[in-house]
């Protein structure tokens, strides 16, 4: 039983959408999976649901094999299951360096060890992973987009996490932030974080990852490697006429 | 007794209908919980109050004008007070808390604390099955309904009121549609400060009128709202109707002293035990 | 320590000590009793802004919490000795503050706002009804061990102590915590902090400290009754906290010695008090949204750069 994270025929409904349907899948401990899909498939939603903003009308979730579905975000990232928002949301009275002393280490990660770097303080750490260690004074509320989206993912690993959750993280982003990014998901997955990480822009990642599950209209389509996914008919038939897709990048 | 209970159940169940639409309305479309809502409740019966006693008005064009008067005045402090502070909503919810009390203290000012009668309309009571009832109050009922019907008419089948509908439902994508977002918050301002006018000029005459009444329609509606949800009209009759009710059985059978706190019983009730209120749509998220 | 911090302190201090030495000079039994209920006030307002100024969750039952302390101070006083009753006020407080908060605090914003509003209505209800009990609207009779100058320096010594906490969970961990949740609570929640916990205990402390200032404020009055939880006691320690500035440490307590010392000179037109707090607060609320310490801010901007002016 090596899958950190089981999402088992999870359903969620909003005033008579169904948002989610069935949706089942599991990741490896030290995977990086990919989560893909058109606006409006369901992807926030899916996170909502495993990370607890959103209680799952029907199915189970489990972490390391232990239930999950419905508890609090607060317990969640107890467990060691830890997320960034589409839209960042930064604590616009505090500083970048604060911001990161605000979450608390859940304990169940030990990635951050792993990093290294030189015994510096966890906080210290984690900034100098995301480039934002010198501007740890300034006010949240003063970053750039690109600085908040990575300031969001600084917050979410200051909780020393075994699974991170990345909701669209490159959007929004320039190409040097963009490369920024990358590196530093790359340096997660080298640690051995496990990744989901929800994206529109699959350049970037496409050459990355080995684990894609599409979404479309609340129902999980495809499930495998960018290759086989992108030879999928119904992947085809999403996209189709959309902006970039999966079959272009393949 | 049960005669009394269902009877004036059934008279406030009516109005506190009118009050929670009112809030609704207000909430429900512009996401504003307006502290100020018992205040217009205020003004107007203070209003009626003055037209009838002061200048003579007769019943009917007073409460007209009463109603008229503060809906427009309702208007002018979401345009002064509230659209200006839009973007923060803990500022609206401090500014209208703070336009509450200075009316209040206008009230209190203008006319002292003492309590003020206002002449009934239709003098002269009835007996139905043995409970004593007023005309006033059976007068207060119809208007009631039919104020609810021509709420349901406008929301319906107008257009401001099919823009009021839109706008609740996704204020965005209304914007998007080319419906004017900012003018239909007017429009339910204004819609829902009359309905609170017209439930304070309606109970005028039967109840005192006095500077603090302005506090216990805002904690009903708010109490209406939370059991019934903001999304139907039936289940916020229902809900009216049972806080009614429920404040009838305990002003008779216990003590009329207890009235109110029937009210806030069932307010922090539905709150701990269900926040989703009685049929799922209820506010909290 | 920043200079920032350290000049804050210092103005504190400074304060403080001033108003602590005034009885030296003045003698005046009146102005005294107008100091030491502007202090009172200034422990009201300042315990509310731990929730409401931190947290940014606006609590408008705060008379819930000194009200009972005062009922504890009125109760308990010819039972139990002197030292005894502060921490009993306090635990009632805190009682109270769990009664409330439960409820109230798992809702967010305005609703939670609207909710507390009820309850000093309920206890003012309980106040009149059960009038063996609690006198009705007569109220209790309370014999205070302390008055004068002594109650004025206890008033004065508790605002330190309040002024001290708020200073110091402003700069804790604890203190930030608060203001991520103001900020935003879901993102707060993201990072682990379970929202509900820290707003219950912003409440808890606030209103311990409030139920102290209760069992003073009942002293002061040597009466407590109804009017106690009535809403111009609520409104008033709202409008104080956010004239002065919520959210800023020392602002509520600036803004209830402002708006007591202002009411007072008003006090040929009690009745206008209110009606005076309202209007200022709403002209605040429009104008100068940080209130009267975003005020002070802007002052020392501008005598800094006339400063640097006038050395060149």
């Amino acid at each position: 039983m090596s899958a950190l994270l089981a999402v088992e025929r999870v359903t969620k409904r909003f005033r008579g959408l169904t948002a989610l349907s069935n949706v089942s899948f599991e990741v490896a401990r030290g995977e990086m999976a990919v989560v893909i899909g058109p606006n409006g498939a369901g992807k926030t939603t899916l996170f909502n649901a495993i990370t607890g903003f959103a209680r799952p009308d029907a199915g189970r979730i489990a972490l390391a094999g232990e239930a999950i579905t419905g508890l609090a975000p607060h317990v969640m990232v107890r467990r060691g299951l830890a997320r960034t928002f589409q839209i960042p949301r930064p604590f616009r009275s505090l500083t970048v360096g604060e911001t990161v002393e605000v979450s608390r280490a859940s304990g169940a990660g030990s990635v951050l060890g792993a990093l290294g770097r030189g015994g510096a303080g966890f906080a210290e750490r984690v900034l100098r992973l995301v480039q934002l260690w010198e501007r740890r004074d300034e006010p949240a509320g003063t970053l750039s987009q690109g600085d908040l989206k990575l300031l969001e993912v600084a917050r979410a690993l200051a909780t020393d996490p075994a699974l991170l959750l990345l909701d669209e993280p490159y959007a929004g982003l320039g190409p040097a932030e963009m490369a920024r990014l990358t590196r530093v998901v790359m340096d997660l997955h080298a640690a051995g974080l496990t990744l989901v990480i929800i994206e529109h822009k699959l350049r970037e990642l496409m050459k990355l990852t080995r684990r894609v599950i599409v979404l479309h209209y609340g129902e999980k389509i495809a499930d495998g490697t960018p290759a086989e996914v992108s030879r999928e008919p119904r992947v085809l038939e999403a996209y189709m006429g959309g902006r970039g897709g999966v079959a272009a990048h393949a | 007794m049960l005669v009394d209970i269902v009877i004036f159940g059934t008279i406030w169940g009516a109005i506190y209908t009118i009050l929670a639409l009112g809030f609704t309305i207000i909430f429900g479309v512009a996401r504003i919980l307006n502290l100020a809502y018992g205040a217009m409740y205020l003004v107007a019966s203070y209003l009626i109050y003055t037209l009838v006693t002061r200048f003579g008005l007769p019943a009917v064009p007073a409460w007209l004008l009463a109603v008229a008067a503060t809906a427009v005045a309702g208007m002018l402090l979401y345009r002064v007070f509230i659209f200006p502070l839009r973007e923060t909503l803990g500022r609206v919810l401090i500014v209208t808390a703070g336009i509450a009390i200075f009316l209040q203290e206008v009230a209190v000012l203008i006319y002292s604390t003492e309590p003020r009668y206002v002449p009934t309309v239709l003098p002269g009571s009835l007996e139905i099955l043995g409970a004593r009832v007023t005309h006033q109050q059976l007068l207060t009922l119809a208007v009631a309904v039919v104020l609810v019907a021509l709420l349901h008419l406008f929301l319906a089948r107008t257009r401001y009121g099919r823009e009021l509908r839109a706008v609740a439902q996704d204020s965005e994508m209304a914007a998007l549609m080319g419906i004017p977002v900012e003018r239909s918050y007017l429009v339910a301002m204004g819609l829902s400060t009359g309905l609170a006018a017209a439930a304070g000029a309606l109970v005028a005459p039967f109840l005192t009128v006095n500077p603090e009444m302005g506090w216990s329609p805002l904690l009903v509606a708010f109490t209406v709202v939370v059991l019934g949800g903001l999304g139907s009209l039936w289940g916020t009759i229902a809900a009216a109707f049972i806080v009614a009710y429920a404040e009838m059985l305990t002003a008779f059978l216990i003590s009329p002293q207890l009235r109110e706190a029937a009210t806030f019983a069932i307010m922090i009730g539905t709150l701990v035990f269900r926040p989703h209120g009685l049929f799922g749509k209820g506010i909290v998220e | 320590m920043t200079r920032r911090l350290a000049l804050r302190y210092a103005g504190a201090a400074a304060a403080l000590g001033a108003l602590a030495l005034l009885p030296v000079w003045v003698s005046n039994p009146y102005v005294l009793s107008v100091l030491t209920l502007a202090a009172l006030y200034a422990i009201f307002a300042s315990s509310w802004d731990i929730l409401s100024g931190y947290i940014g969750q606006i609590n408008f039952g705060h008379a819930v919490f000194f009200g009972v302390g005062a009922y504890a101070a009125g109760f308990l006083g010819p039972h139990l000795p002197a030292l005894l009753v502060f921490p009993a006020g306090a635990l009632a407080a805190v009682v109270f503050a769990f009664l409330v908060g439960l409820p109230c605090l798992k809702l967010r914003g305005p609703y939670l706002s609207l909710t507390t509003l009820v309850f000093p209505l309920i206890l003012e209800r309980l106040a009149f009804t059960f009038r063996d009990v609690t006198g009705g609207e007569y109220g209790i009779r309370v014999v205070p061990p302390l008055s004068g100058t002594g109650l004025y320096y206890a008033a004065l010594g508790l605002l330190a102590a309040t002024l001290a906490v708020l200073l110091a969970v402003s700069e804790s961990r604890l203190g930030r915590t608060f203001r991520a949740i103001g900020d935003d609570d879901l993102a707060a929640m993201a990072a682990g902090v379970n929202t509900t916990r820290y707003k219950l205990g912003a409440f808890v402390l606030g209103a311990a400290l409030a139920g102290l200032g209760g069992v003073l404020y009942a002293y002061h009055l040597r009466h407590v009754g109804p009017e106690v939880f009535g809403l111009f006691t609520s409104f008033s320690i709202v409008i104080m906290g956010i004239v002065g500035g919520m959210g800023t440490v020392l602002g509520p307590a600036i803004g209830a010695y402002f708006l007591t010392l202002l009411g007072e000179s008003l006090r040929e037109i009690e009745t206008y008090r209110l009606l005076v707090y309202s209007g200022v607060m709403i002209l605040c609320v429009l104008f100068l949204p940080r209130g009267l310490w975003s005020l002070g801010e802007v002052l020392l901007r501008l005598a800094r750069r006339r400063g640097r002016q006038a050395a060149r």
